[in-house]
């Protein structure tokens, strides 16, 4: 069975990478012996604080940047090899494209590059043209596009290719918000068409919406990892608002779920409590209303991957218990 | 192969249309204008033969230098631009060798600083053809660009390889560019010792760098050359103008002159400014009964024997002649120290910087 499984789209075992400056050359691991992988056809996420290493972990992941220990794949194939970034697209967290080239001209140098077919370049720049809304500006220099403009023609010369693996760092800095939506479902139609996308955002709320799989590093090492649902899931909370609070009824829901925040004001209670499931969340409407208290809210309490983030990094920063998550057989392998 | 073609191409078009074009634009109007001035000022110097070559090169020792310059800037910032802003990341993430990145980059801007070059010279020699009436100018550039390209190949690919290390190695490379074009400064200084003016000094640049028996200028001038041959690449450009001019004009005295090379003599008035005679004295020989009382050829002599040269209205022929005849006999053992090897060794150096680009950047940890 193995030997049929398709190799993951990127993977890394113990990628590090160690920093020396100074005439003492003093040592910064910016990577600290990282493995992961990221299966072929997901939407994996890259999260962390600024200066966890996401891009360095990125760089050496697809080739660019040697790492100081460890190997990286790509398709099975070493990362550093040109083959192996044979059908990647990629745009840099920092960039500046040559101000002197139109943009046709850009996408046509990454084109005969990419080895698009030359009977195709003309067509398909003009798709990516259109995908990223720059159709009408494709003969002017780059130099004079905007910001958000140099991104989108950025975005397009990675999606040039029909990439099998698109890895996309901080893609929506500089975009408005209208151009980050139709960035999302340009995303979400390339990965239906069975395109891996490998993303470093500190958009949690864009990562949840492309992204299948995530894993959060801090200090150059991955703290959590997995399927991002389960990872959500895991931790879902409910917000309640309960008038008609009594000492009993605190003491019934207390019997199977923690409440947290507990908060009187104006005869009104409000809590939070972690559920593990669909059942105990009937179970707590069910528990209100029968000791004759008005329920005013039951509401999932938002708790998504922002929340999750926050509370690994401070989890791993103050008391160093937010262990990795095991992951499950199918997800990124996380071995901090 | 595609790869490197492309890269090339895009590279000509980035520098087509920098700013940093306007330097041989500048170059070419500037030389235009000293023509321009050398003819006002010269009045009745005989603009349409020598001085006409020896405008013109000035000119191609200037492209030579200029274009050395003008490719160093290129080359220092052809990938060392890249490198900084991540720009080199959307390449190197393509299926393409790091060879061929600096291969197709090197090829681009060796492509478009050589058209630059050709063009400028073509330009300057046109026009300095219709303005002195003479259609050596056109000649003489091209000569001097059979020399200098060379050259100004290996600065670009020099300064691409300093240019990848990083900043230290930067400074160590500019301090060898440097020291390339001091020894050019040492051969203005050395002109100016000599013969105490810069008149022609463009081509005296290339004679007066290669003289190893001034103790000054020798040594350092050798000290240069073993550290980046390209000042010598320029000065022989020059050198083999002049040596062409004097060899031709040695084989035969110019009809209805009594030019003799081993016999120069001045004096007052007659055609071409070698009529009654004074000889020059020839080191070895005893000077003839009626020579100037000269105790032997010395920058002062020269100095001398040119003023006299003008007194006379000898002309700048009879001034080119005298200098000429001086030099030889002051040097008849002359080493040859860089005879035309040193065109095969730029050949031979740009493949080698070319390597140690490529190997460079291969080993750069990061490209970012």
């Amino acid at each position: 069975m193995t030997s049929t499984a398709p190799p993951p789209a990127l993977a890394c075992h113990r990628l590090s990478r160690v920093y020396r400056s100074g005439i003492r050359r003093t040592a910064f691991t910016a990577v600290d012996a990282v493995s992961l992988e990221v299966p072929a056809g997901s939407a994996f996420a890259l999260v962390g604080p600024n200066g966890a290493g996401k891009t360095t972990l990125m760089l050496m992941a697809i080739g660019l940047m040697r790492p100081t220990d460890g190997t990286a794949t790509i398709d099975g194939r070493d990362a550093r090899t040109s083959e192996a970034r044979r059908g990647i697209g990629f745009v840099p967290e920092k960039f500046q494209l040559p101000r002197q080239l139109t943009g046709r001209e850009f996408l046509r140098l990454h084109a005969a590059l990419a080895g698009v077919d030359g009977a195709r370049v003309t067509t398909r720049i003009d798709e990516v043209a259109v995908q990223v809304d720059l159709a009408d500006r494709m003969d002017e220099k780059v130099g004079g596009f905007s910001k958000g403009m140099q991104q989108r023609i950025a975005i397009a010369q990675a999606l040039l290719a029909e990439p099998r693996l698109l890895v996309l760092d901080e893609p929506t800095s500089a975009l408005d918000p209208l151009q980050r939506r139709a960035l999302r479902d340009t995303l979400r139609r390339v990965h239906a068409d069975g395109c891996t996308i490998v993303l470093n955002s500190h958009n949690l709320a864009e990562v949840e919406d492309i992204c299948d799989h995530v894993a959060i590093l801090e200090d150059g090492r991955i703290v959590s990892s997995g399927a991002l649902r389960d990872m959500v899931e895991r931790t879902t909370r409910v917000r309640v608002r309960v008038r008609g609070w009594t000492d009993a009824l605190a003491a019934t829901l207390g019997e199977r779920v923690t409440l947290d925040a507990l908060h009187h004001s104006d005869g009104d209670t409000t809590f939070t409590a972690s559920v593990p499931d669909d059942d105990a969340v009937a179970w707590i409407a069910h528990t209100v209303v029968g000791a004759g208290a008005w329920l005013f809210e039951l509401s999932p309490s938002g708790e998504g991957l922002e929340d999750l983030f926050v509370r690994t990094i401070a989890g791993s920063g103050a008391t160093g218990s937010a262990a990795p998550a095991p992951a499950p057989a199918d997800a990124p392998e996380a071995r901090p | 192969m595609i790869a490197i073609l492309a890269i090339a191409r895009s590279t000509v078009t980035e520098l087509r249309r920098q700013r940093l074009l306007l330097i041989p634009i500048i170059g070419v109007v500037l030389s235009l204008l000293a023509l321009v001035g050398a003819l006002l000022v010269g009045g009745s110097v005989d603009l349409a033969d020598r001085e006409a070559e020896q405008a013109a090169w000035a000119v191609g020792a200037g492209a030579g230098i200029g274009g050395g310059l003008y490719a160093l800037i290129v080359g220092a910032s052809l990938v060392a631009r890249e490198l900084s802003d991540g720009t080199m990341l959307m390449l190197a993430a393509r299926p393409v060798g790091r060879w061929q990145i600096v291969l197709g980059r090197v090829l681009g801007a060796a492509v478009f600083i050589v058209a630059t070059l050709v063009v400028t010279c073509a330009v300057y020699g046109l026009v300095a053809s219709a303005v002195s009436g003479s259609f050596a100018p056109i000649d003489e550039p091209v000569q001097a660009l059979w020399y200098a390209i060379p050259g100004v190949l290996l600065a670009l690919c020099v300064g691409t390889a300093f240019s990848i290390q990083g900043r230290a190695t930067a400074a160590i490379g500019s301090a060898v560019i440097v020291s390339a074009f001091a020894a050019g400064l040492a051969a203005y200084v050395d002109a100016w010792r000599t013969e105490g003016h810069l008149r022609s000094y463009m081509t005296d640049t290339a004679r007066d760098t290669l003289t190893p028996n001034d103790p000054f200028v020798g040594p350092v001038s050798r000290a240069m050359v073993a550290v980046m041959p390209y000042g010598v690449l320029i000065g022989h450009a020059a050198q083999e103008g002049n040596d062409r001019e004097y060899d031709s004009s040695r084989g035969a005295a110019p009809p209805g002159s009594d030019y003799d090379p081993d016999h120069i003599t001045v004096g007052p008035g007659g055609s071409g400014g070698f009529a009654t005679a004074t000889p020059l004295p020839v080191p070895g020989e005893t000077p003839s009964s009626d020579a100037a009382a000269f105790e032997g050829p010395s920058a002062a002599d020269l100095r001398r024997f040119a003023q006299e040269c003008a007194d006379n209205d000898g002309g700048a022929s009879c001034w080119y002649a005298v200098r000429d005849a001086w030099k030889q006999k002051s040097f008849p053992a002359r080493p040859k120290l860089y005879d035309g090897w040193e065109l095969l060794l730029a050949w031979l150096a740009i493949p080698f910087w070319v390597a140690v680009s490529i190997l460079l950047l291969t080993r750069r940890r990061d490209l970012a």
